[in-house]
């Protein structure tokens, strides 16, 4: 059977209010919604209970949803989103003012090995540089590269059509190599 | 070109996402390509794997057992999560169950601590959307019904407490909230007895709870500031207003319309008064699956916020007082007297 259709059938079961189908369905999400929303948010606590709200959200609207459209991860990102956005308004902040917090970049970093250090430095850079793209570009990252969704998908959760989150995706990823070589740059001066 | 590498670029990655692809073996098919393409490509898996952040897993866990304990809460027809019936069967794994459970309450973020926020607490919208939950995945009416009913009761609870930690501000909001859940917990009723179930223990909750609220609000003596009285008079009175017997055609027994109407201080004409059987319904419609809380998002729509908790409603007191007309409000408690066999419909 192929995932698309275990998923359908989960989603079914869920729907007449089969609490292990949800239960199914949280452990295939929950990886991804906590992670979209914690490089959101900023701090684990908060993303934490945001995830908990998503589901909780899900759970009370899964009656009604319904098969239209790009499907059910990018209904469920875009409740994940839209969750982040009331957080954002709850605090009176705009979301760009604190995606990617030190709090993040601070995760230990593997250093076990020399080249594993090097890449762990590298990832670091990059996370502070997709903190640094546009609102925009960076939900396309978050969402493409971080949830898989497809650019149908993304488009659905974003409100944008498939050719425009084609662009959002080229101009971010040239903006985060940009940045990349820059910081190399950098370290070479320093050096 | 630049239209052309944005699908080049599109296509190999979600190949070499899919794992469908390398990047050497997408960059051999574009070479004229490359020299952009590699780059963008070599950033774009790497941002991919520096994303990858995993839930703590006592917070995964801790999570994921607070959704499906509130799931199962109240749900007698609902089945047993998965893990209870592994852990039932193999009774050996309990004492690990409760370590790894205690670990979960200890290091887990706030929402494990939301069951029973007062409304004074910032996890009381996280207590609150756990409520709905729970009415929305209960799968029959009667027991919809029931758990509006325990929410209903809940609500008295708050009340009881916010009262006692002398913070009236939070009352209306409450009585407003009960009123909601027992609305919805009638129209349940209704729609089940309209089905040919039998509804009678749902009625019999519905009754104590007014009969409660009654208490409540006589015990609210002295506790509400001059400032908040016709807030609570105003709720209460909504509430009152759902009292079936006009346009849904039922009506309550018991000592419905009894002569018991509690007031509050400087209310000299008892203006907090219970079950006038003020006729119309309360004309708004309650969404049984919100909890008194957030709306319903739609696919296209973000979910509503959660309830403003946090800022109460303060009303200004209205001294012009429009008292219920006593011959009016006596009016209709006999229609409500005349059907003092429960809810008929």
């Amino acid at each position: 059977m192929s995932e698309q259709r275990k998923l359908a059938r989960l989603v079914k079961r869920a729907r007449k209010g089969d609490t292990e189908a949800f239960g199914e369905i949280y452990d295939r999400y929950q990886g991804e919604v906590y992670a979209y929303v914690l490089h959101q948010v900023g701090t684990p606590a908060d993303a934490e209970d945001i995830t908990a709200g998503v589901f909780l959200d899900v759970l009370e609207k899964i009656e009604g949803f319904t098969w239209q459209g790009a499907g059910f991860a990018a209904w469920l990102f875009r409740i994940a989103r839209n969750d982040v956005l009331d957080f954002f308004r709850r605090r009176g902040r705009k979301s760009r003012e604190i995606a990617l917090t030190d709090e993040i970049l601070d995760l230990p970093v593997r250093e076990t090995v020399e080249g594993q250090a090097e890449t762990a430095a590298d990832e670091r850079v990059l996370l502070a540089a997709i903190g640094k793209l546009s609102e925009d570009q960076q939900q396309v990252v978050l969402l493409k590269l971080l949830a898989n969704l497809s650019n149908r998908q993304v488009g659905e959760v974003v409100s944008k059509s498939e050719g425009a989150v084609k662009a959002l995706q080229h101009r971010a990823l040239i903006t985060l190599r940009k940045f990349m070589e820059e910081e190399r740059k950098k370290d070479q001066w320093k050096q | 070109m630049t239209g052309q590498m944005k699908n080049v670029l599109d296509e190999c990655l979600e190949s070499v996402l899919a794992g469908r692809d390398t990047i050497d073996s997408c960059c051999s098919r574009y070479p004229q390509m490359e020299a952009d393409l590699r780059p963008l490509l070599d950033v774009a898996l790497m941002s991919h794997e520096a994303l990858k952040t995993a839930m703590p897993d006592a917070a995964s866990a801790a999570i994921r057992e607070k959704i499906m304990a509130g799931t199962r809460r109240e749900t007698s027809t609902t089945r047993r999560s998965i893990w209870s019936r592994i852990f039932d069967r193999h009774i050996f794994l309990r004492p690990i169950a409760l370590g790894t459970g205690l670990i979960f309450l200890l290091s887990a973020g706030t929402a494990l601590a939301a069951t029973n926020a007062d409304p004074d607490s910032f996890l009381y919208p996280l207590e609150q959307r756990l409520e709905g939950a729970r009415t929305a995945l209960t799968p029959q009416k009667l027991d919809k019904a029931q758990v509006e009913i325990a929410h209903a009761n809940e609500r008295l609870d708050e009340t009881e407490r916010m009262a006692g930690a002398d913070k009236p501000e939070y009352i209306p909001e409450l009585l407003t909230k009960f009123d909601s859940h027992v609305d919805s917990a009638t129209g349940l009723a209704k729609e089940a007895v309209d089905e040919g179930e039998d509804a009678i223990q749902v009625e019999q909750g519905i009754l104590s709870a007014r009969e409660r609220l009654d208490k409540v609000v006589a015990d609210l003596n002295g506790r509400i500031p001059d400032e908040l009285r016709d807030s609570v008079r105003e709720a209460v009175e909504e509430s009152d207003q759902d009292i079936p017997g006009q346009e849904t055609e039922s009506s309550f027994g018991g000592n419905q319309g009894s002569d018991y109407a509690p007031d509050i201080p400087g209310s000299s004409n008892g203006d907090i008064e219970t079950h006038n059987g003020d006729s119309g319904g309360s004309g708004e419609s309650h969404d049984s699956g919100s909890g008194g809380g957030s709306s319903e998002p739609s696919h296209q729509d973000p979910p509503a916020s959660d309830p403003p908790h946090e800022d109460p409603p303060h009303k200004e007191p209205q001294h012009q007082e429009t008292p219920k007309q006593n011959s009016q409000n006596s009016g209709e408690r006999e229609n409500i007297d005349s059907h003092n066999n429960g809810l008929h419909y």
